[in-house]
C-alpha cells in the first residue's frame, strides 16, 4: 500500500443522520442514498438507508431524532463527481398514506474533519390547485421520479418546490492519498466543528 | 286545501270564529297545505269542514252526560280505528250521502250546524282547550273521512265550448283578398306593371293559408300584406343551380378528378437569417426602446391658430437650424479666403513654381470663387426668405388672434433687433458689390475673349467657304453657257454655313444694376437692423370663460383625447406605452423605457400611434417605422431622435377644429383652401442594452444580413463598411479616399487624424483583439500540451457522451495508465465514416445503404441524447392526475366487485421505471395458451405426439423468435432383444414454424395478448395440414377464418416497465405554427375516437426535424415486371419519381452461391462434434424445385413436390423446409436457419442438403429462398 504513486484516492465518511425539523409533520423515517460521478465507485459500508419511524421529541424542540449511521467509503480517480448525500423524508398524511415531506442533497465535505450540515427540505409543488387537492384528498402528492433528481442540476426548471423543514447531518470525513495525487482540500481545524451551512 | 280559508273568508258567520281557530288549527292547516290540490278541492274542504263541526257537535253531545272523557279519552275516541259504533255507522253513510246532494243543498244543511258549533266552541274552549288542541289535530286523519263520489264528467260539448272559448285555430281555407287589404282597395300586382319580382319560397298553400288567418286575427293592422294581397316575403335564396362543380359522369373523367395530385416534399427553408444561431446561449440579446414623447404637428383639433402656430415653430426650427450651421457665413468666408489667394498668388513677389502650374491654380480658384458665390447667394436668399416668412406668419397670427378675441398658443415671436453702424455696412456692402462687378467684368471679358476667339475662327471658316463658293458658281456658270441642259442637274447643295455673329462685349453698367438688383433682393440692405428672431411659450392662452362656445367644445374635445404607442417587433406586437391624454398643446409625454429580449435578428421596428376619443373606440393614426440601431449603438449613448408620421385619416369636427384632411381657409371668403393631414413627431432613441459587465447584448454581426443595408447609405460609413469596418484602418482610408471627405471640415478631423497616424505607421495598431488576456497566465499547461494528455481527452469524449465513452467508469489518474487501445475503437469508427465496408455485405449497393442506416441511426441516439437533456415536468416529478368521471366511475364499480372471481384474470403490476433497474433486472414472461392448424406429421410416422411448447427465446435484444418444432421420439434400439431390459430412443425435433415478435413491441405493449399466424413455410416435408382432423374438434370460428396455423400468446415483461415514452418527438419544426396545432388538435381528437389506433401526423426527418407527414406520402406504382404479371392494370407507365433498375441477374446468381456456400459453412460449424455430410444429390434436386415455389408463391406444389422428392432419392427419411425471405443482409439468414434447428440432429448417419435461390426482382430487391433438408437412410 506504500506505493510511491497511488491510482485511486480514497474517501471515508461516517456520521449519521442526526435530527430534523419538521414543524408541520410527526412521525417520519428518512432514506439517504449517495449520488456519484462516474469515476467513483463505493468500496465499503452501504450507499443506501432507510431509518426508523420517528416521533417529535416532546419538549419544546420538538424535533425528530433519527441518529441514523452513515459508513461509506468511495474510491475515486477524479475528484468530478463528488459524493453528494441525497436524504428524503417521508411520513403519513391525516389519511394515513405515506406521504413524501421532504428532499434534501449536500456535497460529503470536501476536507477531513468532523462538519454538521443542516439541509433544507423541499417537496415538488401540484401543477394547479385541482391537483393540489385531488393529491391531498388520494394521498397521492407529486414526487420525484427518483430522488437523485435533487442533486442534479438539469431539469430542475420545470419543476416548482416548497421547503418543508430541515435535516441535520453530522459527517466525519478522511481522506486518503489525495494530497498525493495533487488534490489540496486544504487544512483544516479537524477539532472545530463548524456551523450548520445552508447549502 | 288552500281552499278551505277562502271559503271560511266567504262566510260572515265562521269569520267570527276565526280568532280562535286561527290559532288553534295552524299545525292542522300547515299540514295539508303542502299536499298537491285537487281539482274538486273546494268541494271536498267544504265536506271536511262540515265533518268536522259534525265531530264538534258530536263531542258536545257526548259532554253533555255528566262524567266527561278526558282529552285523551276523547282523542283515542276519535283517532282509533275503532269497532262500528252506532253512531258512527250512522255517521258515515250519512257523510256519503250528503256528498252526493248538490252544493246549495249541503251548504244550506250545514250553516246553521255550524254556527252552533262555533258558538258552543267557545263555551267549550274555557275549560277544554287541551282537548281541543287534539281535537283539531284529527285534520291529520283527515283520510279516514275522505268521501267517496263518482268521477266527474264534463260532456265533450261542454269541453268544445270551453276550448273555443280559449283556443284560436285558423282556417285552412284560403282568405279571400279584399280581407287582407285596406278597404277600398284593388289589389295591385308589381308583375304586372313590367316590375322584377324574386320568386317567392315554396310554401304549401295549407300553410299559407293558415298563416294568414291567424296574421288577420293576431294583428289586424294588415302590414304583413303585400299590395298584391299575399303574405310579403323574400325571395327564395336557394339557387336553381349547384354551386359545387359537377362531378362529370363518365368514369373515366371522374376517377381523373378525384386523382390526388403529387406535390415533392419541399424543405422548408426557415428564415433562419433572422434566427439568432443555435450554437449561441438564447435569449441574451436585449433593445431598448426609450419612447419619450409624441408631438402632433397637425391634429383635426387644431384650431386656425394652432395650424399657423405650428407653421412658425416649424419656421422657427428651421431657422435655428440654419443659423446654428450658418452656412451663408461660412461660404462667405470661404470666398474671402479664395479671394485673397488669389490675390496672393497673383502677387508677383510670391515664389513662382512655374508659370503654368500658377495659371492652373488661379483658374481653379476663380471657378471656385464663382460656385462659392453662387451658392453663397442662395443661401443668403433663403434665409432672407425665412426670415420673411416667419414674420409674415408671425403677422397672420397676430391678425387671427385679433380677429377670434382669443388666444390658443402660449407662442410669442419677439424680433430682436441689432443696431449696425450705417457707414461702416454700407461701405461694406459697397465693396462687396464692387468686387462682384469686377470679378464678373473679368469672367464676362474672359469669356467674351474666348467668344471672340471661336468667332474669328468660324467667321475664318465662313469667309473660306463663301469665296469657294463664289468660285463654283463662276466655273458653273460658264458650264452653264456651255451645257445649259446640265443646269437643272446640278445636286441639292448641302446646309450653307450661318454667317457667325460678333459677341456683343458686355455692358458694365447693365452688369453692375443686375448685381445690385441681386444684392437688394437677397442681403439686408445697408444700415437695415440686422433681425434675430425669438420664439417664446410666454404667451398666455385665453382661458375658457372666455372663449366662444366652439372653441370651448374643441378644447374639450381635445381633453377627451387619448394616445398610446404600440411597439411592434418584427410586425408582432411586444409593449405598448400607457394610454395618456392629449395635452393642450397637443403633445404627449411618455418617458417609458422598453427593454426587448430577442431572439430574432430585428427586420423591422414599428411604432403604431393610436388615439382613442372619450370612451369610443380606438383608431390606429399611423405607423411610425424605426430604424434599428447600429450595434455600437448601446444605451446610454443613443441620441433622442424624432420621427415624423402622418396619418391619412379624414376628420371633419363641429367645433373650431380644423380638421383633418379636409379643406379650410383662412379667409373670410372661403378662398386659398388648405388641406392638412394629421402629423407629428415621436422622439425616442432605440439602442442595445448592455448586459452586467457592460458587454452589449447585440447579436453576432455574422447574424446580420448584409442585404438590409442599402446602397443608398453609402455616404454614411457605418452603413458602408460595416461596424466591423471601423476598426480597420484600410477599410476606414479607402472609404475616406473613396467619399472624398473634406480633410479640412472640423467635422471630420478626428477621422483624419486617425487615418493618417494608422496609416503612417507611426503608432502600433494591432490587428487583433485579445480576449481574456489575462488567461495566459492561468493556463498551467500550453495548450498543445493538454490536447497531448491522453486523460484530458479522454475526458472529455466522456463529457461529449461520444458512444464509446459515455459511461466509462473510473478514468485513470495517470496518462500512461490509460491504454492507447481505448481510442482505437474509436478513431477506427471515425476514420471509417466515410469507407464503405463491403466485406459483410455482399453487394455493395446494400452496403452503402446499410452504412447510411448506421449514419441515421448514429445522428438519431445523438439527437435522442441532447433531447434527454430537455426535461418536462412528467420526467421529473410523478404526479398523479385528476380523476375524471369514468376513472371514478370504475374505481367505484371496483368496489361491487366480487372479491374472488371464478376466472382469475390478469391483473396490473406496478410499473418500475427502467432506471431502477439493472442488468439480469428483467424477465420476459411467454405463456403459450394454444395453437390451431399446426401441421399434422404424417404416416408412416408414429403416433403423434407432437409438443410445440418448446419456445425458443432466441434473441431479447431484437425480436422475441417463438419455434415450433415437433418432438418426435424415435426408438433406436438396434437389437430388439435389448428391448425388454432398456429404453433406448432419441428425440428430434422437426421445426414447424416460427412466430416473429419484435421487443419492443413488447415493450411498448406492455403485454401481447392474442392470437397470431404461425409462419409456416410453404412445403414441410413429412407434414400435411390437416384441416379436417381439426374440424371435428370445433374451432370452428379459427378454422373457417383462414388457411394458417395459429398460436395464442401472452408475452409480458416482468417487472412490468414503464413504457418508454423517452423519446418524446418535441423536436423544433419548420412547419407553420398553425399547422402544427392543427395536427395536434386532430390527434387528439383521432386519439378519443379511436383508443387503440395509432394515429401520426407528424414524423422526424433526417435532420430531426419534426415534419408533416403528408410530405412523405405518396403513391407509388410498383415495378412494370410485376404488372406485367397483372396485365389487366392500365398504369403501366412508370413514375418519374421512381426508377426501378433492373438487377443484375448475374450478381445475384453469384450472391446465391456466396450465401449457399456461408450457410454450408455456418451449419457445419454449428455441429463441432459431428460429421456434416451433404447430400449432392438431394441438393441439386431441391436447387431446381426452388425456382417454382417462387414463381407459384410457395402455393400447392407440396404434393408434386413429394412425390418428385422420394422418387428421385428412393428411402429416405426426410424432414426438410424452404425458407422465404426477404434479403437485406447475410445475418438474418444465418439466424433464421439456425433458429430452426436443423443440425441438432445428431444421428450418425445424417445427411444434409442445402440450396439457396436467390430471385432478382428490379431496384435490388431480392427474394431468397433456402431449402435445408436433413435426410436419414431408411434400413
Amino acid at each position: 500500500m506504500a506505493a510511491a504513486s497511488p491510482s485511486v484516492f480514497l474517501l471515508m465518511v461516517n456520521g449519521q443522520v442526526e435530527s430534523a425539523q419538521f414543524p408541520e409533520y410527526d412521525d417520519l423515517y428518512c432514506k439517504y442514498c449517495f449520488v456519484y460521478g462516474q469515476d467513483w465507485a463505493p468500496t465499503a459500508g452501504l450507499e443506501e438507508g432507510i431509518s426508523q419511524i420517528t416521533s417529535k421529541s416532546q419538549d419544546v424542540r420538538r424535533v425528530l431524532v433519527w441518529n441514523f449511521p452513515i459508513d461509506v467509503t468511495f474510491k475515486s480517480t477524479n475528484p468530478y463527481g463528488w459524493p453528494q448525500i441525497v436524504l428524503s423524508v417521508y411520513g403519513p398524511d391525516v389519511f394515513g398514506n405515506d406521504v413524501v415531506r421532504g428532499y434534501g442533497a449536500v456535497h460529503v465535505p470536501f476536507s477531513p474533519g468532523r462538519h454538521k450540515r443542516t439541509i433544507p427540505m423541499f417537496v415538488p409543488e401540484s401543477t394547479s390547485k385541482l391537483q393540489k387537492f385531488t393529491s391531498w384528498f388520494m394521498g397521492r402528492r407529486p414526487e420525484y421520479t427518483d430522488p437523485k433528481v435533487v442533486a442534479q442540476g438539469e431539469g430542475r426548471e420545470v419543476t416548482r418546490v416548497r421547503s418543508q423543514g430541515f435535516v441535520t447531518l453530522l459527517f466525519n470525513v478522511v481522506t486518503k492519498d489525495m494530497r498525493k495525487l495533487g488534490y489540496d482540500t486544504g487544512p483544516v481545524d479537524t477539532q472545530g466543528l463548524q456551523g450548520p451551512s445552508l447549502p | 286545501m288552500v281552499s278551505e280559508k277562502s271559503h271560511l273568508g266567504s262566510q260572515q258567520e265562521p269569520g267570527q270564529e276565526e280568532p280562535e281557530t286561527g290559532l288553534l288549527s295552524v299545525p292542522a292547516r300547515r299540514g295539508p297545505r303542502s299536499l298537491p290540490p285537487i281539482p274538486a278541492a273546494s268541494r271536498t274542504g267544504f265536506a271536511e269542514f262540515s265533518m268536522r263541526e259534525r265531530m264538534r257537535e258530536k263531542l258536545q253531545a257526548a259532554r253533555a252526560p255528566p262524567g266527561f272523557p278526558s282529552a285523551e279519552e276523547a282523542y283515542n275516541f276519535f283517532t282509533f280505528n275503532f269497532d262500528p259504533e252506532p253512531e258512527e255507522s250512522e255517521e258515515k253513510p250519512k257523510g256519503k250521502a250528503r256528498d252526493g246532494t248538490s252544493q246549495e243543498e249541503e251548504e244550506g244543511e250545514e250553516e246553521p250546524p255550524v254556527l252552533g258549533a262555533s258558538k258552543m266552541d267557545e263555551e267549550e274552549l274555557l275549560n277544554g282547550k287541551d282537548a281541543e288542541d287534539f281535537l283539531l289535530g284529527l285534520d291529520h286523519v283527515a283520510d279516514d273521512f275522505v268521501a267517496i263520489r263518482p268521477a266527474d264528467y264534463e260532456s265533450v260539448h261542454v269541453w268544445l265550448q270551453k276550448e273555443k272559448e280559449i283556443l284560436f285555430i285558423p282556417s285552412r281555407l284560403t282568405v279571400p283578398t279584399y280581407k287582407k287589404l285596406p278597404e277600398n282597395v284593388q289589389p295591385r300586382f308589381l308583375e304586372d306593371e313590367g316590375l322584377y319580382i324574386g320568386a317567392r319560397p315554396e310554401v304549401a298553400p295549407t300553410n299559407q293559408n293558415i298563416m294568414e288567418n291567424r296574421l288577420l286575427v293576431q294583428e289586424p293592422e294588415r302590414r304583413w300584406f303585400g299590395d298584391d294581397g299575399r303574405i310579403l316575403a323574400l325571395p327564395s335564396p336557394l339557387r336553381p343551380y349547384p354551386s359545387r362543380p359537377q362531378l362529370s359522369t363518365r368514369e373515366q373523367s371522374t376517377k381523373a378528378e378525384l386523382e390526388t395530385l403529387y406535390r415533392k416534399a419541399v424543405k422548408y427553408v426557415h428564415s433562419s437569417k433572422h434566427m439568432i444561431g443555435s450554437g449561441d446561449p438564447p435569449g441574451s440579446f436585449q433593445l431598448d426602446i426609450d419612447i419619450s414623447g409624441l408631438i402632433f404637428t397637425h391634429h383635426p383639433c387644431f384650431s386656425r391658430e394652432h395650424v399657423l402656430a405650428a407653421k412658425l415653430a416649424q419656421l422657427y426650427d428651421q431657422y435655428l437650424a440654419r443659423q446654428q450651421r450658418n452656412k451663408a457665413k461660412f461660404l462667405t468666408d470661404k470666398l474671402q479666403a479664395l479671394r485673397n489667394a488669389v490675390q496672393t498668388s497673383l502677387n508677383p513677389e510670391t515664389p513662382q513654381q512655374s508659370l503654368d502650374t500658377n495659371q492652373k491654380t488661379i483658374n481653379e480658384y476663380k471657378s471656385e470663387i464663382r460656385q462659392t458665390r453662387k451658392l453663397r447667394d442662395a443661401e443668403q436668399e433663403k434665409d432672407r426668405n425665412l426670415l420673411k416668412t416667419i414674420i409674415k406668419v408671425w403677422k397672420e397670427m397676430k391678425s387671427l388672434r385679433e380677429f377670434q378675441r382669443f388666444t390658443n398658443t402660449p407662442l410669442k415671436l419677439v424680433l430682436r433687433k441689432e443696431k449696425v453702424d450705417q457707414k461702416a455696412d454700407e461701405e461694406a456692402y459697397e465693396a462687396e458689390i464692387q468686387t462682384e462687378i469686377k470679378e464678373l467684368l473679368e469672367e464676362h471679358t474672359e469669356e467674351y475673349e474666348e467668344k471672340m476667339e471661336e468667332y474669328r475662327a468660324s467667321y475664318q471658316q465662313w469667309k473660306a467657304w463663301k469665296k469657294a463658293q463664289r468660285a463654283k458658281k463662276k466655273k458653273k456658270k460658264e458650264a452653264a453657257e456651255e451645257h445649259p441642259a446640265e443646269e437643272t442637274e446640278e445636286p441639292p447643295r448641302g446646309e450653307d454655313p450661318v454667317k457667325p455673329v460678333p459677341p456683343e462685349p458686355t455692358d458694365p453698367g447693365e452688369l453692375e444694376r443686375r448685381v445690385r438688383e441681386r444684392a437688394a433682393h437677397c442681403r439686408r440692405r445697408p444700415g437695415e437692423p440686422i433681425l434675430h428672431p425669438e420664439l417664446s411659450l410666454a404667451g398666455s392662452v385665453t382661458p375658457n370663460e372666455q372663449c366662444p362656445r366652439v372653441e370651448v367644445l374643441r378644447r374639450e374635445d381635445v381633453r377627451r383625447r387619448w394616445v398610446y404607442l404600440k411597439v411592434l417587433f418584427n410586425n408582432k406586437e411586444v409593449s405598448r406605452t400607457v394610454s395618456r391624454q392629449l395635452s393642450a398643446d397637443f403633445q404627449v409625454h411618455f418617458g417609458q423605457i422598453f427593454n426587448l429580449q430577442i431572439f430574432n435578428w430585428p427586420e423591422s421596428l414599428t411604432l403604431q400611434v393610436y388615439e382613442t376619443i372619450g370612451h369610443s373606440s380606438t383608431t390606429l393614426l399611423a405607423e411610425v417605422f424605426l430604424p434599428i440601431p447600429e450595434t455600437t449603438v448601446v444605451t446610454g449613448r443613443a441620441p433622442m431622435e424624432e420621427v415624423e408620421f402622418s396619418s391619412n385619416q379624414h376628420v371633419t369636427l363641429d367645433h373650431e377644429g380644423v380638421g383633418s384632411g379636409v379643406p379650410f381657409s383662412f379667409e373670410a371668403d372661403g378662398s386659398n383652401q388648405l388641406t392638412l393631414m394629421t402629423s407629428g413627431k415621436v422622439s425616442h432613441s432605440v439602442a442595445w442594452a448592455l448586459g452586467e459587465n457592460g458587454i452589449p447584448l447585440v447579436p453576432p454581426l455574422s447574424q446580420q444580413n448584409i442585404g438590409f443595408r442599402s446602397a443608398l447609405k453609402r455616404a454614411d460609413a457605418i452603413s458602408s463598411i460595416g461596424t466591423s469596418g471601423l476598426t480597420d484602418m484600410k477599410k476606414l482610408a479607402k472609404w475616406a479616399a473613396e467619399s472624398k471627405l473634406d480633410p479640412n471640415d472640423p467635422n471630420n478631423a478626428p477621422l483624419m487624424q486617425l487615418i493618417s497616424v494608422a496609416t503612417s505607421g507611426e503608432s502600433y495598431v494591432p490587428d487583433f483583439f485579445r480576449l481574456e488576456q489575462l488567461q495566459q497566465e492561468f493556463n498551467f499547461v500550453s495548450d498543445e500540451e493538454l490536447s497531448r494528455s491522453k486523460r484530458f481527452r479522454l475526458l472529455c469524449l466522456r463529457s461529449q457522451e461520444v458512444p464509446e465513452f459515455r459511461n466509462y467508469k473510473q478514468v485513470p489518474v495517470y496518462d500512461r495508465e490509460i491504454m492507447e487501445k481505448i481510442f482505437q475503437d474509436y478513431e477506427k469508427r471515425l476514420r471509417d465514416r466515410n469507407v464503405i465496408e463491403t466485406k459483410d455485405h455482399i453487394d455493395t449497393h446494400r452496403a452503402i445503404v446499410a452504412k447510411y442506416l448506421q449514419q441515421v441511426r448514429e445522428s438519431v441516439i445523438n439527437r435522442f441524447l441532447l433531447a434527454k437533456h430537455h426535461f418536462l415536468l412528467t420526467d421529473l416529478v410523478v404526479e398523479e392526475e385528476v380523476p375524471n368521471i369514468s376513472i371514478l366511475g370504475l374505481s367505484l364499480f371496483k368496489l361491487a366487485e366480487q372479491k374472488r372471481p371464478l376466472r382469475p384474470r390478469r391483473k396490473g403490476r406496478k410499473k418500475v421505471t427502467a432506471q431502477n433497474l439493472s442488468d439480469g433486472d428483467i424477465k420476459l414472461l411467454v405463456n403459450i395458451v394454444r395453437a390451431y392448424d399446426i401441421p399434422v406429421r404424417k404416416p408412416p410416422a408414429r403416433a403423434p405426439n407432437g409438443d410445440y411448447s418448446s419456445a425458443s427465446l432466441q434473441s431479447v435484444k431484437d425480436d422475441v423468435f417463438i419455434n415450433i418444432f415437433d418432438e418426435v421420439l424415435y426408438d433406436v434400439s438396434e437389437d430388439d432383444r435389448e428391448r425388454g431390459s432398456g429404453i433406448h430412443t432419441r428425440i428430434e425435433r422437426h421445426w414447424l414454424g416460427c412466430v416473429k415478435i419484435p421487443f419492443s413491441t413488447i415493450y411498448f405493449q406492455a403485454r401481447i395478448d392474442g392470437t397470431f399466424k404461425i409462419d409456416i413455410p410453404p412445403v414441410l416435408l413429412g407434414y400435411s395440414k390437416e384441416r379436417n382432423m381439426i374440424l371435428e374438434r370445433g374451432f370452428d370460428s379459427v378454422r373457417s377464418l383462414s388457411e394458417g396455423s395459429y398460436i395464442t400468446l401472452f408475452i409480458t415483461i416482468e417487472p412490468q416497465l414503464v413504457p418508454g415514452e423517452s423519446v418524446r418527438e418535441k423536436f423544433e419544426s419548420q412547419e407553420d405554427e398553425k399547422l402544427l396545432q392543427a395536427t395536434e388538435k386532430f390527434q387528439a381528437e383521432c386519439a378519443l375516437k379511436f383508443l387503440n389506433r395509432q394515429c401520426l401526423t407528424t414524423v422526424i426527418d433526417m435532420s430531426g426535424k419534426t415534419v408533416f407527414v403528408t410530405r412523405y406520402l405518396k403513391p407509388l406504382n410498383p415495378p412494370k415486371e410485376l404488372l406485367n404479371a397483372y396485365p389487366n392494370n392500365p398504369q403501366a407507365t412508370a413514375p418519374e419519381e421512381l426508377i426501378y433498375q433492373r438487377t443484375d441477374k448475374a450478381a445475384a446468381a453469384e450472391l446465391q452461391d456466396r450465401i449457399e456456400k456461408i450457410l454450408k459453412e455456418k451449419i457445419m460449424d454449428w455441429r463441432p462434434r459431428h460429421l456434416t455430410r451433404w447430400n449432392r444429390y438431394c441438393t441439386s434436386t431441391l436447387r431446381h424445385f426452388l425456382p417454382l415455389l417462387e414463381r407459384s408463391q410457395g402455393e400447392d406444389i407440396e404434393d408434386d413436390h413429394r412425390a418428385e422428392l422420394l422418387k428421385q432419392l428412393g428411402d429416405y427419411r426426410f424432414s426438410g423446409f424452404p425458407l422465404h425471405m426477404p434479403y437485406s443482409e447475410v445475418k438474418p439468414l444465418i439466424e433464421a436457419v439456425y433458429s430452426t434447428g436443423v443440425h441438432n440432429i445428431d444421428v450418425p448417419n445424417v445427411e444434409f442438403a442445402l440450396a439457396v435461390y436467390i430471385h432478382p426482382y428490379p431496384k435490388n430487391v431480392l427474394s431468397v429462398w433456402i431449402y435445408v433438408a436433413s435426410l436419414i437412410r431408411n434400413r
